[in-house]
């Protein structure tokens, strides 16, 4: 079985190693897992690694081995002691978001011989098989509303508890014939393909990532595409090596340019003198503010020297060809009128002075 | 007018909050069976709603993302009084950044940080909170990009009636409707109104008609805006029962109902 691997981050989390979908392919179990964390939840990425990792080594399609896992995992991250920010403020959200626990979807499937494997899903992870004429089969959702309806997801602190809420697990044994491909989904992508089948062959297809963020840019930018992670596993027999698409080193989002901080121009009705008054933050602002006008200014003066110099190059330029022109105009004119006949005349003024000389030297004799 | 259900509320595109607070006396009286007062309830609820706004902006790397602008007014601290409720390093300030507000908090309470104080003073001149409000809105969809984002969201808390409106309210009437006129490329502001009570009885939640002797109650219905799409699929998950063309007005609400306003009127 040889494989294809798309995989990159949302925007918002600038690098890729904020990305909080995770994958595990493990060849020798024949196994493969996709698990995406919730933006929402406590550093939801290492929950999400750890379901897939632990997965594909222990694979288990038994309900009850399967949450026994779950929980031993969410045990492992709930039993850390993480170092809190400094600012009670936000050490606060920390807290309160770590003590409700991280939270993640997940999918898995198992071969069991060349032409069958096991699934298990937990959420909205979702799998499609197109098949050799072209059917296409999804599962554990086949609509994009069965998608969002369904609520379910791992939570480390539900998982934890003697009686946890009920968790939502799907699972089916389903058959892969030759020709036939078969993709693992997190949910965003997996809408845009419930959504119109045609995306699925026009991104697979891409072979580089250069190409593969070019095209989620533009589905991002068109409102086509959630912006979210985007995990794609990709298996089919015509290619013929495996090929993570993901992010180089080094590669990030450019950061958002924020609005400048918003200041109310018009006076409050009512407002006495005090309030009026300026706090240090608001003249931070102001300068601040200023400080960018005053760039910018730089920037289109700049621009304008810049135009000036080349609008006087142009017409240097301009009234150089004018009078290159002009001047062989007036060059090619003159000699056609003027200088063949002078030289003509000179010729014949030059005959008669020789003749001159030569009767004066006759003379002279 | 672009769509409201595609817009993603980012710190590139924020959203505005605007919190109106009645200060004035009656808000010391019990709330309910509460032993604390009505302003000690609408500050709690108030800081909690802020906390849960700084939780949903809260990202996986440690930073707050600045998806949300917020004004809190207060009316009624002193006589035909209007005023930001911001206190400590943010006194004076207006409108203030999701980010800003969890790095100067004013205090802390059971873990988490506070910045409100309950004050119950005066009388309560809610139309010049109201012009107040359209002032900043209208000044902050003016600034930079703010045309291409969210329509700014007004929550009016109070228990009483206005006492700037005259007998036929006509002031505050103009007031408000001028606010709803505000608009961004995704569509109008939307004001929506709770009347808080201690008494137990004739509870209006979320109605879409409402038949009320309450003069003023009618007047607050007939002002606040129809939920949006994202508003009844919140005030659904809080187990209200909304329908298309249900308004973001509670009449008589509870303690219990002033937070899940809150939560409603508050885009995730």
């Amino acid at each position: 079985m040889k494989i294809k691997v798309f995989h990159t981050h949302k925007k918002s989390s600038i690098t890729y190693n904020f990305v909080q979908d995770k994958f595990c392919i493990n060849p020798e179990n024949k196994t493969i897992a996709i698990a995406d964390g919730t933006t929402q939840s406590f550093r939801s990425e290492f929950w999400s690694e750890l379901l897939v990792q632990e997965f594909c080594k222990h694979p288990t399609f038994e309900t009850n081995d399967f949450l026994n896992l779950s929980k031993s995992l969410a045990d492992k991250i709930q039993s850390t002691s993480p170092v809190y920010s400094k600012r009670s403020a936000i050490a606060s959200l920390e807290r309160d978001k770590f003590n409700k626990g991280s939270t993640s979807t997940f999918l898995g499937i198992q071969f069991r011989d060349q032409n069958t494997f096991d699934v298990l899903t937990v959420g909205d992870c979702n799998l499609f098989i197109i098949k050799k004429n072209g059917d296409i089969i999804s599962y554990p959702f086949d609509s994009i509303d069965d998608l969002n309806n369904n609520q379910s997801f791992l939570n480390t602190i539900n998982l934890l508890k003697e009686e946890p809420d009920p968790i939502e697990i799907s699972k089916v044994q389903l058959k892969f014939e030759d020709g036939d491909k078969l993709l693992l989904c997190s949910d965003a992508i997996c809408r845009l393909f419930l959504s119109d089948k045609k995306w699925i062959d026009e991104i697979v297809s891409l072979d580089s990532f250069d190409l593969f963020i070019q095209k989620i840019e533009e589905l991002w930018k068109n409102a086509v595409l959630e912006e979210d992670d985007i995990t794609i596993i990709y298996m089919s027999n015509t290619i013929q090596n495996t090929l993570y698409i993901t992010p180089p080193v080094g590669f990030s989002f450019p950061e958002p340019q924020p609005t400048p901080p918003f200041i109310p121009l018009t006076p409050i009705p009512g407002e006495d003198d005090s309030n009026l008054k300026l706090t240090d933050m608001d003249i931070k602002t102001i300068m601040h503010n200023f400080n960018c006008i005053q760039n910018d200014f730089l920037e289109i003066k700049k621009k304008q020297k810049f135009h000036e110099i080349l609008l006087l190059s142009t017409v240097g330029l301009l009234t150089m060809i004018l009078l290159v022109l002009v001047f062989n105009f007036s060059s090619e004119e003159t000699p056609v009128v003027n200088s063949a006949p002078a030289a003509k005349t000179e010729k014949k003024t030059d005959e008669p002075s020789k003749q001159v000389n030569d009767k004066a030297k006759t003379n002279k004799k | 007018m672009n769509d409201l259900s595609n817009l993603v509320i980012t710190s590139t595109n924020p959203c505005l909050l605007v919190y109106m607070v009645d200060q004035s006396k009656s808000m010391e009286d019990l709330f309910g069976n509460a032993s604390h007062s009505k302003s000690v309830e609408v500050a709690n609820a108030i800081n909690d709603i802020l906390y849960e706004v700084g939780l949903r902006c809260f990202e996986t790397d440690g930073t707050i993302k600045n998806r949300f602008e917020v004004a809190i007014i207060g009316y009624g601290k002193a006589s035909n009084s209007v005023q930001s409720a911001w206190e400590g390093p943010l006194q004076n300030k207006w409108v203030v950044s999701i980010k800003d507000i969890f790095d100067f908090p004013l205090g802390e309470e059971n873990d988490k940080p506070t910045w409100i104080r309950p004050y119950a003073v005066n009388n309560t001149p809610m139309t010049k909170a109201f012009e107040n409000a359209y002032r900043l809105c209208q000044d902050w969809i003016s600034w930079g990009n703010h045309k291409d984002c969210h329509p700014p969201i007004i929550i009016n808390i109070t228990d009483g009636e206005a006492t700037d409106a005259g007998n036929s309210y006509q002031p505050l009437k103009e007031q408000v409707e001028r606010l709803k006129t505000l608009t961004t490329n995704f569509g109008n502001a939307f004001v929506l109104n709770i009347h808080i009570s201690s008494s137990a009885g004739d509870r209006k939640l979320f109605p879409n008609y409402l038949d009320s002797s309450d003069k003023f109650g009618s007047l607050l219905f007939n002002l606040s805006s129809q939920l949006n799409e994202n508003m009844l699929r919140l005030a659904r998950q809080e187990g209200y029962n909304v329908q298309n063309g249900s308004k973001g007005y509670v009449f008589n609400g509870n303690a219990s109902d002033l937070m899940k306003f809150l939560n409603i009127g508050t885009p995730k």
